[in-house]
């Protein structure tokens, strides 16, 4: 499908992480979230979820169906907006994957540190240490992300000065295979 | 394709060594050398993979005392690439 | 892609690479940036926030400052920035940025109780200049004052010193610097008898360990952080040792990190001495040469009130110096054994010894860093000092490598705040009003009768919130800081000095600041970039900037603001006859024309500002006073130690132009060649050959070592207050955020203060991460939040809290307890417990 005469995208990778394809980012759901075609169908947009999100990172995205926005917040995975889902659009138990949601966070090449400027701001909203920062020659200590311990929560991405953390769907070498065929 | 800028550091009496051995590799420059050592250093390279590959081998050089990655540039060749 | 982006991605990378190696491409980097937009225009500037001095360059577009990079060409930061200095373009336009001068008024009246109204400069003057002759006419020259600041360009602070000091005839000036730098100046002048350090920043690339003393060089210094961790990574063998209270961002570079009981670091550097003389380590031939052994008067208080039960129960006075022997010496430090510095300190004891086996070692040339943990200490010029003694016993001292180095907070702490003498007790360069010969020499400059300048110091920082609240100062100006919110026990000094009914406050500042809103005057400040400024950094460098921009509506530049409010004043309303009768020649005139237009500061004519691409530069205040003021100011402030003859020499700086045309360059200037290391033969021209080290500022020209033993804090923690406090900074916020604050990236990177706790602590507390907890002192409360992770780690019994929130008042909390002989303020320690809220 890849078509050179096409404008570049300019999606970038994660320079350690190898093989992970990142797609170009679907809308972002609440956490717990059905797959994207059995959310849309169960999700009646009731919006109980909105005011139950004690963050206020939830809000209403096209056609009324919830979506997350991390300049408002993080998500703490308190799962306040599984209790009030009653059609089970998010859940827990009927979720084929134990993960609350498939994304973490990237760091693209806007990055302060990567521009010779002293800033830790991701680093010091990480919780799980999962944005660690190595000293490096040259002063500048560098961020690396262990996309193995990021939760995806979001704390990094609104604080960042120069908008450089993104969120980056991830999506299994097989599990893109299948889709493709 | 990616391109990679790195500053690599290497002792000074092994810069000379060092330096033409990672000119060997595959779309590596070397932009200038510093007195002590100090080397500014491009990667470009269609595969991504096959530039952190040689980043990864100038560590073993001898004479080699540190690399540090400090900039990075992907870009993907069309959206097709990926399933939306 | 084209070719050619992909040849712009690869410049990009390499350049990016060349600034990390700390290197230049040729003829790529500037280009590289004006690539992007060809409109703006580039100029050398440096940066406003931290005493490290980063070159800066400006980008400028219709009027406006719109980028800043690191300056690859700047021998200080070498391109590289830190994230303040890379929103640096942002500082000047906040939403709230005064324009007009605001008076407090009732009924188209000033009122003390009255609601800021927008007057005219004219208005705010003749109110100002009214309250101001009151004062003079019911009390004299000590019921006025003026503070100032180490953010005050280099001319502006010799402007007001001069005014305040030879005009008005009132010592009553000193700078925030006082809080700041005032314990290592006491230390210079007591252990060499000439301020600021020997060594400069190359000694980051020549040393082979660094040892931190009470210095967060990550956060608070992060590009000579920078330069530090470079040498640490590549030089083999290379250690780094960190000394705090509590654990911060440095210690992830620590081959040897100590945390200490606070007001210990006194016991572990004579233990650390007590090792080098027990193992004979010392360099005999050096100390019998080069240095005089001194004990100094000790139990001398803590610099409260003097009703406080801590000053009634005091048994010495002052800093008098004892000359004594070695033995002598070697006696004194012999009780600081390893158990004894372990035991107070609580550091274990194979630490200790390795830093001690580190000084000791002949063959490490090591370099010692500190800031506010060394200086704001009840016993700030002691501690400075024993670290002056560990050095000079090895003879590391005055040569590369060998270093130890006071680092400044503020961008000209240095260059304004300490050389042209804004301090109570200062004259230019080195001289003080206490002495004759230099207040003669000051007054034979400044054409001024003998007797102007009054010989007993004006009020330091601490004294004037107090005499503020006891009402013997009345007319107060307060420029260019933010000092309701810096200085210390809010609650109980300085708020009610401000709001005494006796007293009249004016405040100028870019921004409505708390300090500003305490006042009854507000004036609106030109700031940065739209004035011609200069600032000295802490490596002694002396850096210019053009003026980029100019001033939004009526603001103007501090300096501006001295002169015309000097302008108000006939000089018989501020001299008696028997000054003016020395000179006739000044009757009738003002004291603006008797300082200013005296024929040395207005000896320049205005000139056509350029820079090397022919750009043209606006020089407001020259526009307006009719001559090149800066330069007429620089030139006269150079009379005090560029002529022949200066009762201080060492500090000789080279003329106006140079300083346009070069990166900074860092006194004594000689011959056009700047001085890096001082003291030493081969590197500093004032010291004699053959003799391989002079400590010239002595006259002797042999340095102090100075013995002083340990004594407790102000205020420990107790039963009651169960924690101790220690206030500080964080990267993205400096001078009180009142900038900072105003950048949304800055603010949104660390928008408010929290205070740091060991998550045990707060365990026992019941408190979870984020709660909102009180923080209570004997004098006063803050609401906050608590934070166990993060930068910070302080061990059991201690929190952290930074200051530059003015939405958590921390100063409401801390002690005015401050170093009796620097007068600076211990905003460290104080005792503190932490509850819900």
């Amino acid at each position: 499908m890849g078509n050179p005469s096409q404008p570049v995208s300019l999606s970038r990778r994660s320079f350690f992480k190898g093989r992970v394809h990142a797609s170009a980012n679907p809308a972002m759901r609440p956490p717990w979230a059905l797959s994207e075609t059995q959310f849309v169908d169960t999700c009646t947009t009731c919006d109980k979820c909105l005011s139950a999100c004690n963050e206020g990172i939830l809000v209403p995205g096209d056609a009324g169906f919830p979506t997350v926005d991390f300049q408002n917040g993080e998500c703490t995975f308190c799962g306040d907006c599984i209790k009030v889902c009653t059609p089970g659009a998010l859940s827990i138990n009927d979720n084929e994957t134990p993960t609350p949601w498939q994304h973490y966070a990237e760091i693209g090449s806007g990055c302060l540190s990567a521009n010779g400027i002293t800033c830790r701001v991701c680093g010091d909203r990480c919780d799980t240490r999962a944005i660690r920062f190595q000293l490096a020659v040259g002063g500048v200590a560098h961020p690396i992300l262990d996309t193995s311990t990021c939760t995806g929560c979001g704390a990094c991405i609104a604080p960042c000065p120069v908008g450089a953390v993104k969120i980056q769907h991830v999506q299994s070498e097989e599990h893109q295979m299948e889709e493709r065929s | 394709m990616s391109i990679t800028g790195l500053v690599i550091h290497a002792t000074p009496d092994h810069t000379a060594a060092v330096q033409s051995s990672i000119e060997a590799c595959k779309g590596v420059e070397v932009h200038k050398v510093t007195d002590d050592g100090r080397m500014v250093v491009t990667i470009d390279n269609p595969d991504d993979g096959a530039a952190a590959d040689t980043f990864e081998s100038f560590k073993d050089i001898k004479g080699v005392l540190s690399t540090s990655l400090v900039y990075t540039h992907f870009e993907d060749h069309g959206e097709g690439e990926h399933v939306s | 892609m084209s070719i050619t982006r992909r040849d712009f991605i690869k410049t990009q990378a390499a350049l990016a690479a060349a600034t990390a190696a700390g290197t230049t491409l040729a003829g790529t980097s500037v280009q590289a940036s004006s690539h992007i937009d060809d409109d703006i225009r580039w100029d050398k500037g440096a940066c406003r926030f931290c005493g490290t001095g980063c070159g800066v360059l400006v980008g400028t577009k219709d009027g406006r400052v719109v980028a800043t990079q690191g300056d690859p060409d700047a021998p200080v930061n070498k391109g590289l920035n830190c994230i303040k200095g890379y929103f640096l373009s942002k500082i000047m336009y906040g939403k709230d940025r005064l324009t007009m001068p605001l008076l407090r008024k009732k009924n188209g009246e000033f009122h003390k109780e009255g609601q800021f109204e927008e007057v005219s400069w004219d208005e705010a003057f003749d109110v100002m200049a009214t309250k101001w002759k009151e004062a003079l006419k019911k009390k004299g020259p000590t019921s006025v004052g003026m503070f100032g600041s180490g953010q005050w360009t280099v001319w502006e602070g010799y402007t007001a010193s001069k005014f305040m000091k030879a005009g008005l005839r009132s010592n009553n000036i000193d700078p925030n610097a006082r809080h700041c730098m005032a314990s290592a100046v006491g230390a210079f002048m007591r252990a060499f008898g000439i301020d600021e350090p020997m060594g400069c920043y190359d000694d980051l690339e020549h040393a082979d360990a660094f040892v931190l003393w009470g210095a967060n060089m990550a956060e608070m210094h992060p590009i000579l952080w920078s330069r530090l961790t470079d040498t640490r990574l590549t030089k083999p063998g290379c250690e780094v040792h960190v000394l705090s209270t509590f654990e911060h961002r440095s210690f992830e570079l620590a081959d040897n990190g100590m945390i200490f009981t606070p007001q210990t670091d006194l016991a572990i550097l004579n233990y650390i001495a007590n090792y080098i003389i027990e193992n004979k380590a010392y360099n005999e031939d050096f100390i019998g040469k080069h240095v005089n052994f001194t004990k100094t008067v000790t139990d001398i208080g803590y610099g409260l009130r003097p009703e406080h039960p801590l000053e009634k129960a005091k048994t010495g006075t002052g800093g008098k110096l004892t000359k004594i022997s070695f033995e002598d010496y070697a006696a004194s430090v012999a009780e600081y054994t390893l158990d004894k510095a372990h035991e107070l300190s609580g550091v274990p004891k194979d630490k200790l010894e390795r830093l001690a086996k580190l000084y000791a070692d002949p063959n490490k040339k090591i370099s010692s860093y500190w800031t506010m943990g060394f200086n704001q200490h009840t016993r700030g010029v002691w501690v400075n000092g024993l670290l002056y003694n560990v050095h000079l016993l090895m003879g590391k001292i005055s040569e590369p490598g060998n270093s130890p180095f006071s680092l400044t907070g503020q961008p000209s702490a240095c260059g304004t705040a300490r050389e042209v003498g804004t301090f109570a007790h200062r004259l230019p360069a080195d001289l003080v009003v206490m002495k004759e010969a230099h207040r003669d020499y000051a007054e034979k400059i400044w054409n001024l009768p003998k007797g102007t300048i009054p010989p007993k110091p004006g009020f330091h920082a601490v004294l004037q919130h107090r005499k503020l609240k006891d009402g013997v100062l009345n007319a107060y100006w307060v420029q260019c800081t933010n000092n309701m919110q810096a200085a210390p026990n809010m609650n109980e000094e300085g708020l009610p000095g401000y709001r005494n009914p006796e007293n009249f406050i004016a405040v100028s500042d870019p921004y409505p600041t708390v300090t500003a809103m305490a006042a009854d005057l507000i004036l609106p400040t030109a700031m940065w970039m739209e004035k011609e400024g200069a600032y000295g950094n802490a490596e002694r460098r002396t850096q210019f900037w053009r003026q980029q921009v100019d001033a939004p509506g009526e603001a103007q530049s501090d300096m501006w603001q001295v002169m015309e409010f000097a302008k108000r004043f006939k000089i018989e309303e501020v001299w008696p006859e028997e000054l003016l009768a020395q000179k006739p020649e000044h009757r009738g005139k003002t004291v603006y024309e008797v300082l200013y237009e005296n024929g040395q500061v207005n000896k320049f004519p205005v000139e056509t500002i350029t820079d090397n691409a022919g750009n043209v530069y606006n020089n407001s205040e020259s526009k307006h006073f009719g001559y090149y003021v800066q330069k007429g100011m620089f030139e006269e402030y150079r009379m005090f130690n560029s002529i022949p003859g200066v009762p201080k020499k060492g500090h000789e700086m080279a003329p106006f132009e140079t300083y346009h045309n070069a990166r900074g360059l860092r006194w004594p200037v000689i011959d056009g060649k700047e001085t890096l290391w001082r003291f030493r033969e081969g590197y500093d021209p004032h010291v004699e050959a053959g003799s391989e080290v002079q400590f010239y500022g002595k006259p002797d020209k042999k340095a102090n070592i100075i013995f002083a033993p340990y004594e407790p804090a102000a205020e420990s923690p107790d039963n009651e207050y169960d924690l101790w406090l220690s206030t500080g900074r964080v990267l993205e916020h400096w001078h009180s955020g009142s900038m900072t604050r105003r950048v949304p990236e800055l603010y949104r990177a660390y928008p408010d203060a929290k205070v740091y706790m060991h998550p045990e602590d707060a365990k026992a507390r019941g408190f979870k991460r984020g709660q909102e907890v009180m923080v209570q002192s004997r004098r006063g409360e803050v609401k906050t939040r608590v934070e166990t992770r993060g930068r910070n780690k302080p061990p059991m019994g201690l929190v952290y809290m930074p200051w530059f929130d003015a939405g958590q008042l921390v100063n409401k909390l801390t002690l005015d307890a401050t170093d009796p002989l620097s007068k600076e303020t211990d905003f460290k320690k104080c005792a503190v417990r932490v509850v819900r809220a």
